[in-house]
């Protein structure tokens, strides 16, 4: 079956000028470079990856909220149409965002139950004005929301409530995929609980696909079916979470695997990956990430390696990735 | 259970309040803390937003600004911190206990340069000056890891990267050769792997010069790898007082619990996550009774009445709560 | 840098342009000079004769190229009052100007950056609430009912020193105490601003916390960084030191360019109004470009842009 969402090949670059115009030469910056995967009805894909990965504008890539410089977007089957247009409205009401800062974005001088309101009016369904006012409290209480906080100020909100109007307000459209960027990442670790099993119990229940980013990889493993891993605007690693965290294949995975701080007597070998991610305008030659690998060779230097697939099914971009994979195991 | 031969203690804190005048009202934000810390040791200190866990700190150094009011004691070398004069605090500050910040490119000032600005830190403390001051600087830099160390020197904060501002505050924070290093969420505001190229640099620091580490964080693990102790606070109050290993296996206070169930796990199987029903209250609303009275499944009547006080369990192990 | 202020330059060129292209056409299509000069009920031949002698029955747009052609070349046209060169008029009334807005520009900085200053180190003491309501008062109240004010007190009451005129040594006080004080209080505020914005900073805790002490801080680490916004104001009152006054040189009698102005709009003095205005755009225009160098040097933020490494 088509899947609700499919990306192949997607590319967003920019033009940057090194220097003050009009000196400096100008360089590409190829945020997202080629990425692909699929993204079927009622299941989780996990993007993590540092700053600078490409993650967040893949996200708006996917939404049409930035054009795509390469590649496509498929959603249910058909090309995402231009942003902006008629026809992209309409397919937005069926893919919708939520962002890291809830009380950013609400917007503080209306009462939540009108910003949960607010998609309907946008797109004129709902019916009646009390019709919407319904459906936005049986949305809030779908979040777990008491009916009392209808007409309550976002400040006058905790930042967990805050995020389950955000969500409230995301769902009211009934979308199919919801794109979540860093969604728990502003909240409390207790509250942060609260919200991803909201958020599981929401998938269980309307089938949403969620495209969910996040750099917090235990979070992402306990929501995620698929997870990939992104380095400067590729997917370096991709495949079952389990399988990719308990043995990474591509060292990069490993670094990020390693660097999680955990109750010390569980810990394995600890690998501290040395030096900053490079600047994307500066991409490295080869393999992106062979300066700071401690597996390099030769070949790395010169070719980059392709996301292809290994024995188990997951996929890696690393010439030596059955080995890297072997000895994490 | 290791017998170690414990250390003298440095600095120790009892009774310590911090109340803060809005204007309208006074909001006590710290409860009374007793806590100690021994030297060379590396003590976590835990909790959510607003249990106080940087206003404990903050506090004892007299960092707090007018309109907080500071009652309790902080003891270093038997020297009373709190109410001491700002010319006695001037001395503690950077020299006996350094402070690090969470969001290090905004803790570095902007218009200044790097290397500026540790010179400052080492003429305060260590009256070096001129070719002095730079060379040692650049062996700080060097120390804590940045790479062409001379030529950072001569760079402003915006022209680095997070993790390397973390570096140069650092690198100050040890220009004073400190007895004790307070680190405020060093590492929430970076990526994950500079994260632990952070969090290394400060365990191979502590080793070399035996210096203590409070470790202030929300995160349970990161505090798990780094330090020997562990206290948890919710509320303004300690909840919990126990070595690392005991926080991990055997959790007395149901906060602690609580969050250890509601963390998921990277490995084993996947585990549906516990949260710990409710909110955090409102410093100025609190329940009567134990704070987390309200959001605790073991909660009995007497657990609303009276504030539990902190409980020994063992010679190192303490808990806030009359039902652990 | 030389680029840049090669552009800034241009720019500033092409501003000034516009201004006067701007006051050229609104002063030419609003009333006819002719008979503000020469009275309404002149004979039309009159009339007639002196608007062909100094070109006025030309078509507007011919007007304005003749006029930027001589411009170019320094001839900014004659008085149509008395006949004399118009860039002469402005330019001897300068010195009378400057001579009250240069002290009180002096007093506006060393009266208003420091109150400012110390209303934020001690925010919300009554020093602070006291600084701030004089302050308020200062910039609301008109600077002609604050003139009158002072004429009342010290003049007419007092005695102490002339209500007006240019005359004697002591008449520049009141100009420059009124001029002064509503600038004085606009930067004190602004300066307050700017001073607690930056005290809210981390890294001014961050200092505290390394041992420094407090006057250290504030001097050598908010003092800076207050001072870049402080400077946009600044930089704003540099530009009005030409054309600012016109209120109060009116209410004073003093012979400076805003009574020239005055006078000179009134009787649709063209000449004179345009060579003022270009020297007032021009003024404004170089204080704006200081500014921006300034800016660079203050901030090193604003400097080459971007980070390296990463």
């Amino acid at each position: 079956m088509t899947a609700l969402l499919e990306v192949t090949d997607l590319s967003r670059t920019y033009e940057v000028r090194r220097g003050s115009w009009p000196f400096g030469k100008v360089a590409t910056l190829h945020a997202v470079d080629g990425v692909s995967f699929e993204l079927q009805a009622g299941r989780t894909l996990g993007l993590v990856g540092e700053s600078g990965c490409g993650k967040t504008t893949t996200a708006k890539l996917v939404l049409g909220l930035v054009p795509v410089t390469g590649g496509q977007v498929r959603i249910a089957g058909e090309n995402l149409p231009a942003a902006g247009t008629q026809p992209w409205r309409t397919l937005r009401r069926r893919m919708q965002m939520v962002y890291q800062d809830p009380l950013g974005a609400l917007d503080r001088r209306l009462s939540v139950g009108r910003q949960v309101m607010e998609p309907l009016a946008i797109h004129g369904l709902g019916g009646t004005e009390a019709e919407r006012r319904e459906k936005a409290l049986a949305m809030m209480d779908a979040v777990g929301l008491a009916a009392h906080h209808f007409d309550r100020f976002p400040h006058e909100l905790s930042g967990g409530q805050r995020q389950r109007i955000v969500l409230a307000r995301a769902l009211i459209l009934d979308p199919q995929l919801l794109v979540c960027d860093e969604p728990i990442s502003a909240l409390d670790v207790s509250i942060q609980a609260q919200v991803v099993n909201l958020l599981l119990a929401l998938q269980q229940r309307l089938g949403l696909a969620y495209l969910f980013i996040s750099h917090d990889l235990r979070m992402v493993r306990q929501v995620s079916h698929e997870v990939a891993v992104m380095y400067l605007g590729r997917i370096v690693e991709q495949g079952d979470p389990d399988r990719l965290f308990s043995a990474p294949a591509h060292p990069y995975t490993q670094a990020l695997v390693s660097a999680i701080p955990t109750h010390a007597r569980q810990k394995k070998r600890r690998m501290v990956l040395p030096g900053e991610p490079p600047n994307p305008v500066d991409r490295p030659a080869g393999c992106a990430f062979h300066p700071r690998c401690r597996h390099a060779v030769a070949r790395c230097r010169i070719e980059a390696p392709a996301l292809r697939v290994l024995a188990d099914g997951r996929r890696a971009a690393c010439h030596l990735a059955e080995q890297i994979a072997a000895s994490a195991a | 259970m290791n017998e170690q031969v414990l250390s003298s203690v440095l600095v120790s804190l009892h009774g310590l309040t911090v109340d803060f005048d809005t204007g309208k009202r006074i909001v006590r934000a710290l409860h009374g803390i007793d806590l100690e810390v021994r030297r060379g040791e590396a003590l976590g200190l835990v909790g959510e937003s607003g249990c106080g866990k940087s206003i404990t700190w903050l506090a004892a150094l007299g960092l707090l600004g007018g309109r907080a009011r500071v009652g309790g004691e902080a003891r270093l070398d038997g020297r009373n911190l709190i109410g001491a004069p700002v010319h006695e605090l001037e001395q503690v500050r950077g020299r006996r206990i350094a402070m690090i910040f969470q969001d290090p490119s905004s803790s570095l000032n902007p218009v200044h340069r790097i290397g500026r600005q540790l010179c400052e830190a080492l003429q305060l403390h260590r009256g070096l000056r001129g070719r002095a001051a730079d060379a040692e600087a650049e062996r700080l830099l060097d120390r804590v890891g940045i790479a062409d160390a001379r030529r950072r020197l001569g760079d402003y904060p915006h022209e680095l990267s997070g993790g390397m501002n973390q570096r140069v505050m650092i690198a100050m924070a040890l220009a004073g050769q400190p007895d004790l290093l307070v680190a405020d969420e060093p590492t929430t505001a970076l990526d994950a792997t500079i994260q632990a190229q952070i969090l290394e640099l400060l365990g191979e620091i502590r080793r070399e010069s035996g210096m203590a580490l409070v470790l202030i964080s929300h995160d349970l693990g990161v505090v798990s790898e780094n330090t020997d102790r562990v206290c948890v606070m919710y509320a303004g109050r300690i909840v919990e007082d126990a070595p690392i290993d005991t926080v991990f296996d055997a959790p007395a206070h149901p906060y602690t619990k609580g969050l250890l169930a509601a963390l998921p796990e990277l490995e084993g199987p996947r585990r549906a996550l516990v949260p710990i029903a409710g909110v955090v209250p409102e410093p100025s609303n609190l329940p009567p009774g134990c704070s987390f009275a309200p959001r605790c499944d073991r909660r009995i009547a007497a657990c609303e009445t009276a504030i539990p006080p902190g409980i020994p369990l063992a010679a190192d192990h303490r808990v806030a709560c009359i039902r652990a | 840098m030389l680029r840049y202020l090669a552009g800034r330059l241009l720019r500033a060129i092409l501003t000034i342009f516009l201004v006067i292209a701007f006051a050229f056409f609104v002063l030419h299509l609003s009333g006819d000079p002719a008979m503000m000069i020469l009275s309404v009920d002149a004979p039309p031949e009159s009339i007639k004769a002196f608007r062909e002698a100094w070109g006025l029955d030309r078509p507007l747009w011919v007007q304005f190229l003749s006029y930027i052609g001589h411009a170019l070349q320094g001839d900014l046209g004659n008085s149509m009052r008395d006949g004399r060169p118009a860039a002469q008029l402005v330019f001897e009334r300068v010195p009378a100007t400057l001579a009250i807005t240069l002290p009180a520009f002096a007093l506006k900085l060393f009266i208003g950056i420091p109150a400012g200053i110390y209303a934020a180190l001690h925010r919300n003491s009554w020093a602070d609430r006291l600084t701030m309501m004089v302050s308020v008062a200062g910039f609301t109240v008109p600077s002609f009912v604050l003139a009158l004010v002072l004429v009342l007190v010290f003049s007419v009451q007092l005695g102490w020193l002339p209500s007006a005129g240019s005359d004697k040594p002591t008449s520049v006080i009141l100009p420059i105490v009124t001029l002064g004080i509503a600038g004085a209080a606009i930067l004190a505020r602004f300066t307050r601003s700017a001073m607690l914005e930056v005290l809210g900073q981390p890294y001014i805790r961050a200092a505290s916390a390394k041992g420094l002490q407090w006057r250290k801080v504030v001097v050598d680490h908010a003092l800076p960084n207050a001072a870049i916004p402080t400077t946009t104001i600044v930089g704003f009152m540099v530009g009005t030191l030409i054309a600012g006054a016109v209120v109060v040189e009116s209410v004073f009698a003093w012979p400076g360019i805003g009574r020239l102005l005055v006078s000179s709009v009134s009787n649709r003095d063209l000449a004179v109004v345009q060579a003022i205005l270009l020297l007032v755009a021009a003024t404004m225009v170089t204080s704006n470009i200081i500014v921006d160098v300034i800016y660079g040097w203050l901030d090193p933020r604003l400097r080459r842009g971007g980070a390296r490494g990463r």
